[in-house]
């Protein structure tokens, strides 16, 4: 053996930006790319949600509501692919990520893990995205919907802060899912139906009643899909609160829901370094 | 780490120690969890078990030192505590107490530093996304350690080329054998060119050719990189006496005995192994054992055809006579008698007094 | 588990006219406890309150809401009743064939149990069978909350003294015939498939969900899908059960047919369908053996 200086390797903050992005693109091209080649899935993943916005629609047209309601159901389809994919692509996977040996993986490489995380966040995004453009056109299409959209940017710069505060939550939760340390499949089957419910994914929140709707703004989806109600459609009176509240309340959601992200990640990654439990085999 | 030492070790601990929560605890919540009514067996020990609520030793002070160019090896049965070690090495898990460094760095201090110079390949890993190919996969994985794409395909197709493994390149990993897995899996912890290298058992699980042609790759690998170091845990004994440079035994989470293969077997010193093949009659390990000049014995019986195997260190040659007078008394036909090279598994029992099979489980009684 | 222990006794076995239907039971009444053990997850409230409690009293009161908004009326219409018993109605259908094509991905992949019960007794429909059976108490529980909770907070125009019970429950078992036959079938497309055990069977209970009139009457549905809706029993078995329940149906369509044309057509079409599935299951059942796909593993 020799002896030898130890060589002191300092990132700059650059190349250390640079990694990460790179870390991040290496887990989101499995969702951007890899996931996409099963056409089988990606066909089921279209007209599964197709089939509940003509359920949905066709209820609401046997009570004769008004036509805005039609829209209502498409624009809840589209958050609830998001959620969906929160929750399972997101929360529960990287439960099945510890099962799989990849958590072991990712926290031994020189990268942060929230590197992981923004690249799941990516790809997942981008997975739901081509999914549910296709699941809302057809819809649109199918049952004649009419959008009245007077300002454009201001639409998809809520959407866009909307999905940054759920893909926040996402993250956060795929921490907390692991430190609960329960099945994660029962967590996010739990999460489901009462979220549409709470969130008002088929009709506007404000009919839960204002306390009920006022907590079920901690759901980033609420109002997201509150604001963009008022922006899309001509309905007026259907608002919880005023959009501008509603962007403000995004915004802090999205910053807390990151923060928190990185938080749970790290006693995530004390606890488990303390208690030996990134795997659960026994190897 | 002393400010003297101007050694830097690839890698060193200092009286490591790690201990888990009784385990019988653990595995009881585990039940509980699972629980579908058919473990409501266990409900009925558990709650003597409970009484006592004792740490379970890991590792119980392991110091070693590994040096830059070295390949290492860490030969003991199951839950010795091998991973263990290599978790706490891998910044995986804090020790309890101790402390460990690789390549001069603090694992629980400076755990950033450490992970820029380290890999893992574990055995029975089930890494990879099903929809990616092979190529895809190793790419992925290398871009956790900052590589250039283009630098990281060069590697990997060349890596691929040694391996055997071309052919693969573009299969969906959901299409892979177990063997063709782990085989990715091992040329994954090579892309990153790391300084030091942990392996463990990996070959767990592959047929005799994959695991010669790893096992040459491992050698020619840290043979033309003098800076760089593997530490391999195993159970087979003809591999860690093949590939390491340098082994511990380790038992019961600690460290028994740490040299080369070479010099470990001339510890036994005059002692020589004698190896039995029987057939009937009752040999136990402990009448062996009590015949003087014997200083250890291992019985493995085959229940099917009543033939037993025995491999026994002894110290002198004096003992054979009375050894062949017992085995006559206990109604045993002697089918053959060798008295063979002394080989790491004979050290193993002499050391550790027990023998350790293929499978890891070290067999003391039957 | 107890299945792998299971096997085939020469003693026991015996002949006679019997043995056919002895051996059928062994594989039926584990197959019922054990589906029972696992869907009912009592050892676990957390689940079993989950699937059985939680997400189906979600779903309803989704619609509740929508009706709500919608209609501007309350809950005491006859409207609401039909909209609302007929969602609960529907938890059966889709609970049975989702429990029963999940068994066999469950069965493959993590108890690996399907190989046991081929080696060991006799037929795979029967294990199926018992796990149906399984699934339809667990799917009665929550049915009984959904209506329960419907009744005593919404005020659910369900009228004890209004429900013509014969009527109803031939409706009803006939309606469930279809069901598990439904159910097996899916079964079979199952053992073809490695993955997406659930989304087929999502996908298959969707599609009844529409068509079938269990939301909105099948006056709704374009002409031609309506056409479509009267070949599938499970559009007969709404409106029987409707008019078992509340003395008519929801449907304008259906409206001049008699009650007794209403079980016929019930009758006729579960029969055809019941046969087509069964032909479909050992179809599928057969292609599998021939295939060696029965114990095959999908990992993630
Ligand atoms: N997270 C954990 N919680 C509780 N006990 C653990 C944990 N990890 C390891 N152990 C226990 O510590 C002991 C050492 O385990 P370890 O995995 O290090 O053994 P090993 O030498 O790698 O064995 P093998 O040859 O089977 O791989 C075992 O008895 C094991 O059961
Ligand atoms: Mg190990």
């Amino acid at each position: 053996m020799r002896t030898e200086t130890r060589m002191e390797t300092t990132d700059t903050v650059a190349q250390a930006l640079r990694n990460n992005l790179r870390a991040s693109w290496g887990r989101a091209y499995v969702r951007v790319i890899g996931v996409n080649r099963e056409l089988s899935w990606l066909f089921l993943d279209i007209v599964m949600p197709l089939f509940s916005i003509a359920a949905y629609v066709l209820l609401y047209r046997s009570m004769n509501a008004p036509r805005e309601y039609d829209g209502f159901v498409i624009l809840g389809a589209l958050m609830t692919a998001y959620w969906l994919n929160v929750l399972w692509a997101m929360a529960a996977q990287f439960y099945w990520e510890r099962e799989m040996g990849h958590l072991e993986l990712y926290m031994m490489a020189p990268i942060s893990p929230m590197a992981i995380l923004f690249g799941m966040s990516f790809g997942g995004i981008f997975q739901t995205t081509v999914r549910a453009a296709a699941t809302v056109t057809m819809g649109a299409l199918i049952f004649g919907v009419h959008f009245s959209i007077a300002n454009p940017l201001a639409v998809l710069g809520i959407f866009f802060l909307t999905l940054v505060a759920l893909y926040g939550l996402g993250m956060t939760a795929a921490s907390l899912y692991l430190v609960y340390g329960r099945d994660a499949q029962n967590l996010s089957n739990l999460l489901q139906e009462p979220v549409f419910l709470l969130s008002g994914v088929n009709f506007p929140v404000k009919a839960l009643g204002f306390w009920t709707a006022a907590t079920a703004c901690f759901i980033p989806m609420t109002l997201g899909m509150d604001a963009l109600r008022q922006l899309v459609f001509d309905d007026k009176t259907t608002g919880f609160m005023p959009v501008g509240w509603e962007v403000l309340g995004l915004v802090v959601t999205g910053a807390v829901t990151l923060i928190g992200a990185y938080k749970a990640l790290k006693y995530l990654e004390d606890l488990a370094k303390r208690q030996g439990r990134l795997t659960l085999k026994w190897q | 780490m002393s400010t003297t030492d101007t050694t830097v070790w690839a890698i060193r601990t200092e009286a490591l120690r790690r201990t888990f929560r009784d385990k019988s605890q653990v595995k009881k919540k585990k039940g509980a969890k699972n629980g579908d009514g058919a473990n409501g067996a266990n409900a009925g020990n558990g709650a003597a078990e409970k009484a006592k609520p004792q740490d379970f030793v890991a590792l119980d002070g392991v110091s070693l030192e590994v040096g830059e160019g070295e390949l290492f090896g860490l030969l003991g049965p199951n839950g010795a505590g091998k991973t263990t070690l290599i978790k706490i090495l891998a910044t995986l898990m804090y020790p309890t107490s101790g402390r460990a460094w690789v390549c001069g760095y603090d694992v629980q201090e400076r755990p950033g530093q450490v992970k820029k110079l380290i890999n893992m390949v574990s055995g029975g890993e089930h890494s990879g996304y099903g929809s990616l190919t092979v190529r895809e996969t190793l790419w992925m994985f290398s871009q956790f350690y900052g590589l250039d794409s283009r630098e990281a395909l060069r590697r990997i197709d060349e890596l691929m080329e040694i391996i055997g493994f071309k052919d693969q390149a573009n299969t969906k990993i959901s299409k892979l054998s177990t063997g063709m897995r782990q085989k990715m899996n091992f040329i994954r912890g090579f892309v990153s060119d790391p300084r030091v290298l942990f392996l463990d058992e990996p070959t767990l699980g592959l047929d005799v050719g994959v695991s010669r042609t790893i096992r040459a790759f491992v050698r020619d690998w840290v043979k033309a990189r003098p800076d760089r170091t593997v530490l391999l845990t195993t159970h087979y004994m003809a591999e860690a006496d093949e590939m390491c440079d340098r082994v511990a035994i380790i038992d019961s989470g600690r460290v028994l005995a740490c040299d080369s293969p070479a010099n470990l077997k001339r510890s036994l010193g005059r002692d020589s192994a004698i190896e039995l093949e029987l057939a009937g009659g009752q040999v136990s390990e402990g009448g062996l054992t009590a015949i003087r000049g014997v200083r250890r014995a291992s019985v493995t019986t085959e229940p099917a055809s009543g033939k037993s195997e025995a491999t026994l260190i002894i110290e002198e040659d004096g003992a054979v006579q009375p050894l062949l007078g017992y085995v006559a008394d206990c109604g045993a036909q002697v089918l053959a008698f060798r008295k063979k090279e002394v080989t790491l598994e004979d050290v193993f029992l002499s050391i550790v007094g027990r023998k350790l099979d293929e499978n890891g489980n070290a067999n003391g009684n039957h | 588990m107890a299945m792998s222990e299971t096997t085939i006794d020469k003693k026991k076995e015996g002949f006679g006219p019997l043995a056919p239907l002895r051996e059928a039971w062994r594989s039926f009444a584990p197959a019922t406890w054990l589906g029972w053990q696992i869907e009912s997850n009592w050892t676990d409230p957390f689940t079993f309150a989950v699937f059985n409690l939680v997400r189906p009293l979600s779903g309803a009161l989704i619609l509740v809401v929508m009706y709500l908004v919608a209609t501007r009326m309350n809950t005491r219409t006859d409207l609401f009743a039909q909209v609302y018993t007929g969602n609960a109605m529907f938890t059966y259908l889709g609970g049975v064939l989702f429990g029963m094509s999940w068994v066999i991905h469950e069965d493959r992949e993590h108890y690996q149990m399907i190989r046991y019960v081929y080696i060991g007794t006799s037929h795979l429909y029967w294990y199926l069978l018992g796990r149906a059976v399984a699934k339809f108490l667990v799917t009665t529980l929550s049915v009984v909350v959904l209506l329960t909770a419907g009744k005593l907070f919404l005020g659910l125009r369900l009228y004890w003294s209004v429900i013509d019970w014969p009527y109803f429950l031939t409706a009803f078992s006939l309606g469930l015939i279809g069901a598990t036959g439904l159910g097996l079938a899916l079964s079979g497309w199952m053992m073809l498939m490695a993955r997406q055990a659930a989304t087929v069977s999502e996908v298959a209970a969707g599609v009844f969900y529409l068509a079938c009139g269990f939301l909105f009457p099948i006056d709704v549905l374009p002409t031609w899908a309506q056409a479509v809706a009267r070949w599938i029993p499970f559009t007969w078995w709404n409106e029987g059960m409707r008019r078992g329940l509340f003395g008519h149906g929801n449907s304008q369509v259906l409206v001049s047919l008699s009650n007794g044309t209403i079980l016929n057509w019930l009758a006729i079409s579960t029969a055809v369908f019941g046969a087509l599935s069964l032909a479909a299951f050992f179809g599928a059942e057969r292609l599998a053996k021939r295939r060696g796909l029965l114990d095959q593993i999908t990992d993630f």
